[in-house]
């Protein structure tokens, strides 16, 4: 079982990854609505997989996954972002994050994405 | 491996059998030399035995001698005794195998004789010597006795005699066939050298022949590897050459390989790029912004944890435009990169590279898009025609032909220099955009677009130093669209026109259309307008009338949205709400005078900068630049094009739109009044009188436009 954090600064956005994992896999931790509070939900729940916004406040994902890397590095970030740029995909992958989705999202397509940073 | 093994296992097996031939020769030669040894020690001993003979013989004698003279015989006996038992040792080590002395000293091992011939001489020998020995034996024994009494010295001298006289008739004899012995020895040790001479020269042979049978297999094996190796060059080349697609290799220093296809040179035109610098090579086609974005992109390849499919979605050059100078022309392209990791045993060696020129991908898909766009204007065109004021569209398309016949009067007598060009540019622009102007108000999306394309044209001409009759060809291009706009919607309504309901109820029509189309410009120019309209519903006006009255309102509600709202964020800014306000207002007083009025709350009209444009255009003069009043300046707005906007778009911007307020104003005999204050806002107000003159329209089209 893997413990999943969501991060997403959308209630919406938080509902629908919840409804969608697969919970066969992964066993929810927690959600967090910003990067600081994912810090700190990090640091009490050490979650192993992650689902990351980008543009939060606060802190924003990348910022975030910089941190959560230099906690653990082997948790598996999987960015799910509104912003369809190449560069802001690039950077959050040399950060450290292992996967990349865009808003929308299909239940699909997430599955599908949180199984391949896992099997990695 | 045991690939590798079968390709070479015959070389393999013939260097065993060369090592084996040189280890068989070398242990062949220690083996010979070693018997040599043997051979020769037997041969000396042989010798010897020649000598002992002799010596025998002679000590014999001596004895012999000394004993009739009565002297002393030890010394005599002694080398008598030494001397026959080292031949009686030495020949019984020849006959049954033994040890000897050895003629350098030590010990010495004799084979045993075996041949018939050494045998028969033995045998010969052991005859003659055996009885001699044992009588020299029992000699000595008597001899060595210290007293004889006389009955012994009788006794030793009767056996000295013996001895004498078998040695006399014998030792000869002996002699001889030892002296065969050696001579038979010498035979023995020469044959067998000249055998191991011959076993080793043929062993050195053998080793010879594998040597170059090794050498001829590694030679011929090369060859094959070489022969291979250029063919799969050529294949490579063949296929390089051939292949649509730029390649090449670029590996963890980012340098490109030796080996690139030659499409790659086609593509960016330009000769060897092999062993440059990708950072190079790219830096020449994308900004520093992008190149830095696609260095990191690259590296990330390298990383074998990041997934090839995930780095594929964000591969920043899936479509990159070009420039690029072909045969000496700058022309524009789309190239797509791909890129693969090239992994050898699951490490990452580098990454391939491949490039297409997608330009022409990126053409149809661009002319897909325009095609569906003109087809959805044109289904637009017939929701638009199925619920527009039946009244209005016939008007308008009268109108219009009207229009389009002029301009095609116009474009049919080009001019003949570049002032009476502008002249004439100037009047097809005017005409057009008055049609903009209520195509965009019926909705009718598909003209009021292709209006615009035409002003953009007509702009861009005017620019140009000097114009030819090829110059006109684009815009009678556009002409003839919507001149078969106008023929499509003909027919469509004629289609339509047993559908239809009586055209002559007048219901919010004019409403409706005033407020799509300021929901279209605000659209358009990206702006939040609250719009609000009231009394347009007046039944008893005049067609003509009511069509200029609305083209009026039209070219106020776009001016409002387009020149008086500001963007949200700026709004933001000022402090105000971020949705701006125009409200459009048609009243008829009682005295039947009717009052046209439109207001916003946007940046107002900022006479400051119009002043600078009408002196620019040389409509005031510098001089009069402070003097002008703002009514002044009104005028001048009305009745020439002033606009103070940088880029002329689909609503606004070249100043036709006030020019044509005034026009129609003129022909209404109406007056024009503004209100503004900088930054708050601005109110226009039409007074038209009751009794516009009459066939307005037809006056609009021809008298204000000739």
């Amino acid at each position: 079982m893997h413990r999943l954090m969501i991060v997403d600064d959308s209630k919406l956005i938080r509902q629908r990854i919840a409804r969608e994992y697969d919970a066969d896999t992964f066993e929810l931790i927690g959600t967090a609505e910003n990067g600081a509070d994912a810090i700190d939900l990090f640091e009490q729940s050490s979650p192993d997989v992650v689902t990351m916004d980008l543009t939060m406040p606060k802190l924003d994902g990348i910022d975030c996954i910089e941190q959560l890397i230099s906690r653990d590095p082997s948790t598996k970030i999987l960015v799910i972002s509104a912003l369809n740029d190449t560069s802001i995909g690039i950077e959050a992958l040399e950060k450290g994050a292992m996967g990349f989705i865009t808003k929308p999202f299909s239940g699909a397509d997430l599955k599908a994405a949180l199984k391949e940073i896992i099997d990695d | 491996m045991s690939k590798v093994f079968g390709r070479y296992a015959a070389i393999i097996a013939t260097v065993v059998v060369f090592l084996t031939l040189v280890l068989g020769v070398l242990g062949l030669n220690f083996y010979t030399s070693f018997q040599t040894e043997v051979t020769a020690e037997a041969v000396n001993i042989a010798g010897r035995q020649r000598m002992l003979s002799q010596r025998t013989a002679k000590s014999l004698s001596n004895l012999n001698y000394k004993f009739y003279t009565q002297d002393d015989l030890s010394i005599d006996i002694a080398e008598l005794k030494a001397a026959s038992a080292l031949f009686d040792r030495s020949l019984k080590a020849f006959t049954n195998g033994g040890e000897t002395n050895s003629t350098k000293g030590g010990a010495a091992f004799l084979e045993q004789v075996t041949s018939d011939r050494g045998r028969e001489i033995l045998s010969q020998a052991n005859e003659l010597w055996g009885p001699f020995y044992d009588r020299l034996s029992t000699m000595v024994d008597l001899a060595e006795r210290s007293s004889l009494p006389i009955s012994g010295q009788r006794q030793l001298s009767g056996l000295i005699a013996d001895n004498v006289s078998y040695a006399n008739s014998n030792i000869n004899q002996i002699l001889k066939l030892m002296n065969d012995l050696t001579n038979y020895q010498e035979g023995q040790a020469t044959a067998s050298a000249d055998t191991s001479r011959l076993i080793q020269t043929l062993g050195i042979i053998a080793s010879l022949v594998c040597f170059a049978i090794i050498l001829f297999l590694i030679f011929g094996q090369l060859q094959r590897a070489d022969r291979k190796a250029l063919l799969a060059q050529r294949e490579t080349r063949k296929i390089f050459e051939t292949v649509d697609q730029g390649l090449f290799l670029i590996d963890r220093d980012f340098n490109m390989g030796s080996q690139q296809s030659k499409e790659l040179e086609r593509i960016f035109s330009s000769g060897f790029l092999a062993g440059k610098n990708l950072h190079t090579f790219i830096s020449d086609i994308v900004s520093s912004t992008d190149l830095e974005k696609v260095l990191r992109y690259v590296r990330l390849l390298f990383d074998p944890h990041k997934k090839q499919k995930l780095l594929q979605d964000l591969n920043p050059l899936k479509k990159l435009p070009i420039q690029v100078q072909d045969q000496g022309e700058l022309t524009s392209k789309y190239l797509r990169f791909s890129f693969s990791r090239v992994e050898n045993n699951g490490k990452i060696e580098g990454v391939l590279a491949s490039v297409s020129d997608i330009s022409n991908e990126i053409r149809l898909e661009n002319e897909l898009i325009e095609e569906t766009k003109r087809s959805e204007k044109q289904l637009e065109m017939i929701s638009v025609l199925l619920s527009a004021d039946a009244n209005m569209l016939p008007e308008f398309i009268k109108s219009s032909d009207r229009t389009y016949e002029k301009i095609n009067q116009i474009f049919r007598n080009p001019a003949r220099n570049s002032s009476e060009f502008k002249i004439k540019a100037d009047s097809v622009l005017t005409l057009v955009h008055a049609t903009k102007g209520e195509s965009s108000l019926l909705g009718l999306t598909i003209i009021s677009e292709t209006c615009h394309e035409i002003e953009d044209k007509i702009d861009q001409l005017k620019l140009k130093n000097d114009i030819g009759g090829d110059d006109f060809l684009s815009l009678t291009i556009l002409l003839d669209r919507l001149i078969s706009t106008n023929e499509q919607m003909k027919s469509v309504m004629s289609a339509v026109a047993g559908h239809s309901q009586s055209p002559q109820t007048i219901d919010s029509g004019e409403t409706q259309n005033l407020i799509k189309l300021a929901t279209d410009v605000s659209r358009r120019q990206h702006k939040e307008v609250a719009f609000s309209t009231g009394g347009f519903d007046m039944p008893h006006l005049a067609p003509d009338l009511r069509k200029n009255i609305l083209s009026l309102a039209s070219q106020l509600v776009r001016n409002a949205i387009s020149h008086g709202i500001e963007s949200s964020d700026i709004r933001k800014t000022l402090g105000k709400s971020e949705q701006g306000s125009v409200k459009l207002c048609l009243l008829q007083e009682n005295s039947g005078k009717l009052i046209l009025s439109c207001e916003d709350d946007g940046a107002g009209i900022n006479f400051e900068s119009i002043k600078l444009e009408a002196s620019k255009n040389g409509l005031i003069k510098a001089e009069d630049i402070d003097r002008v009043s703002s009514k002044q300046l009104l005028q001048l707005m009305l009745k020439n094009r002033l606009s103070t906007r940088t880029a002329a778009d689909a609503d606004a911007g070249r100043g036709a739109g006030l020019s044509v307020l005034g026009s129609i104003s003129d022909q209404l005999g109406a007056r024009v009044s503004l209100q503004t204050r900088q930054g708050v806002g601005a109110k226009f107000i039409i007074s038209i009188p009751k009794t516009a003159p009459e066939m307005a329209t037809k006056k609009l089209t021809e008298a204000s436009y000739a």
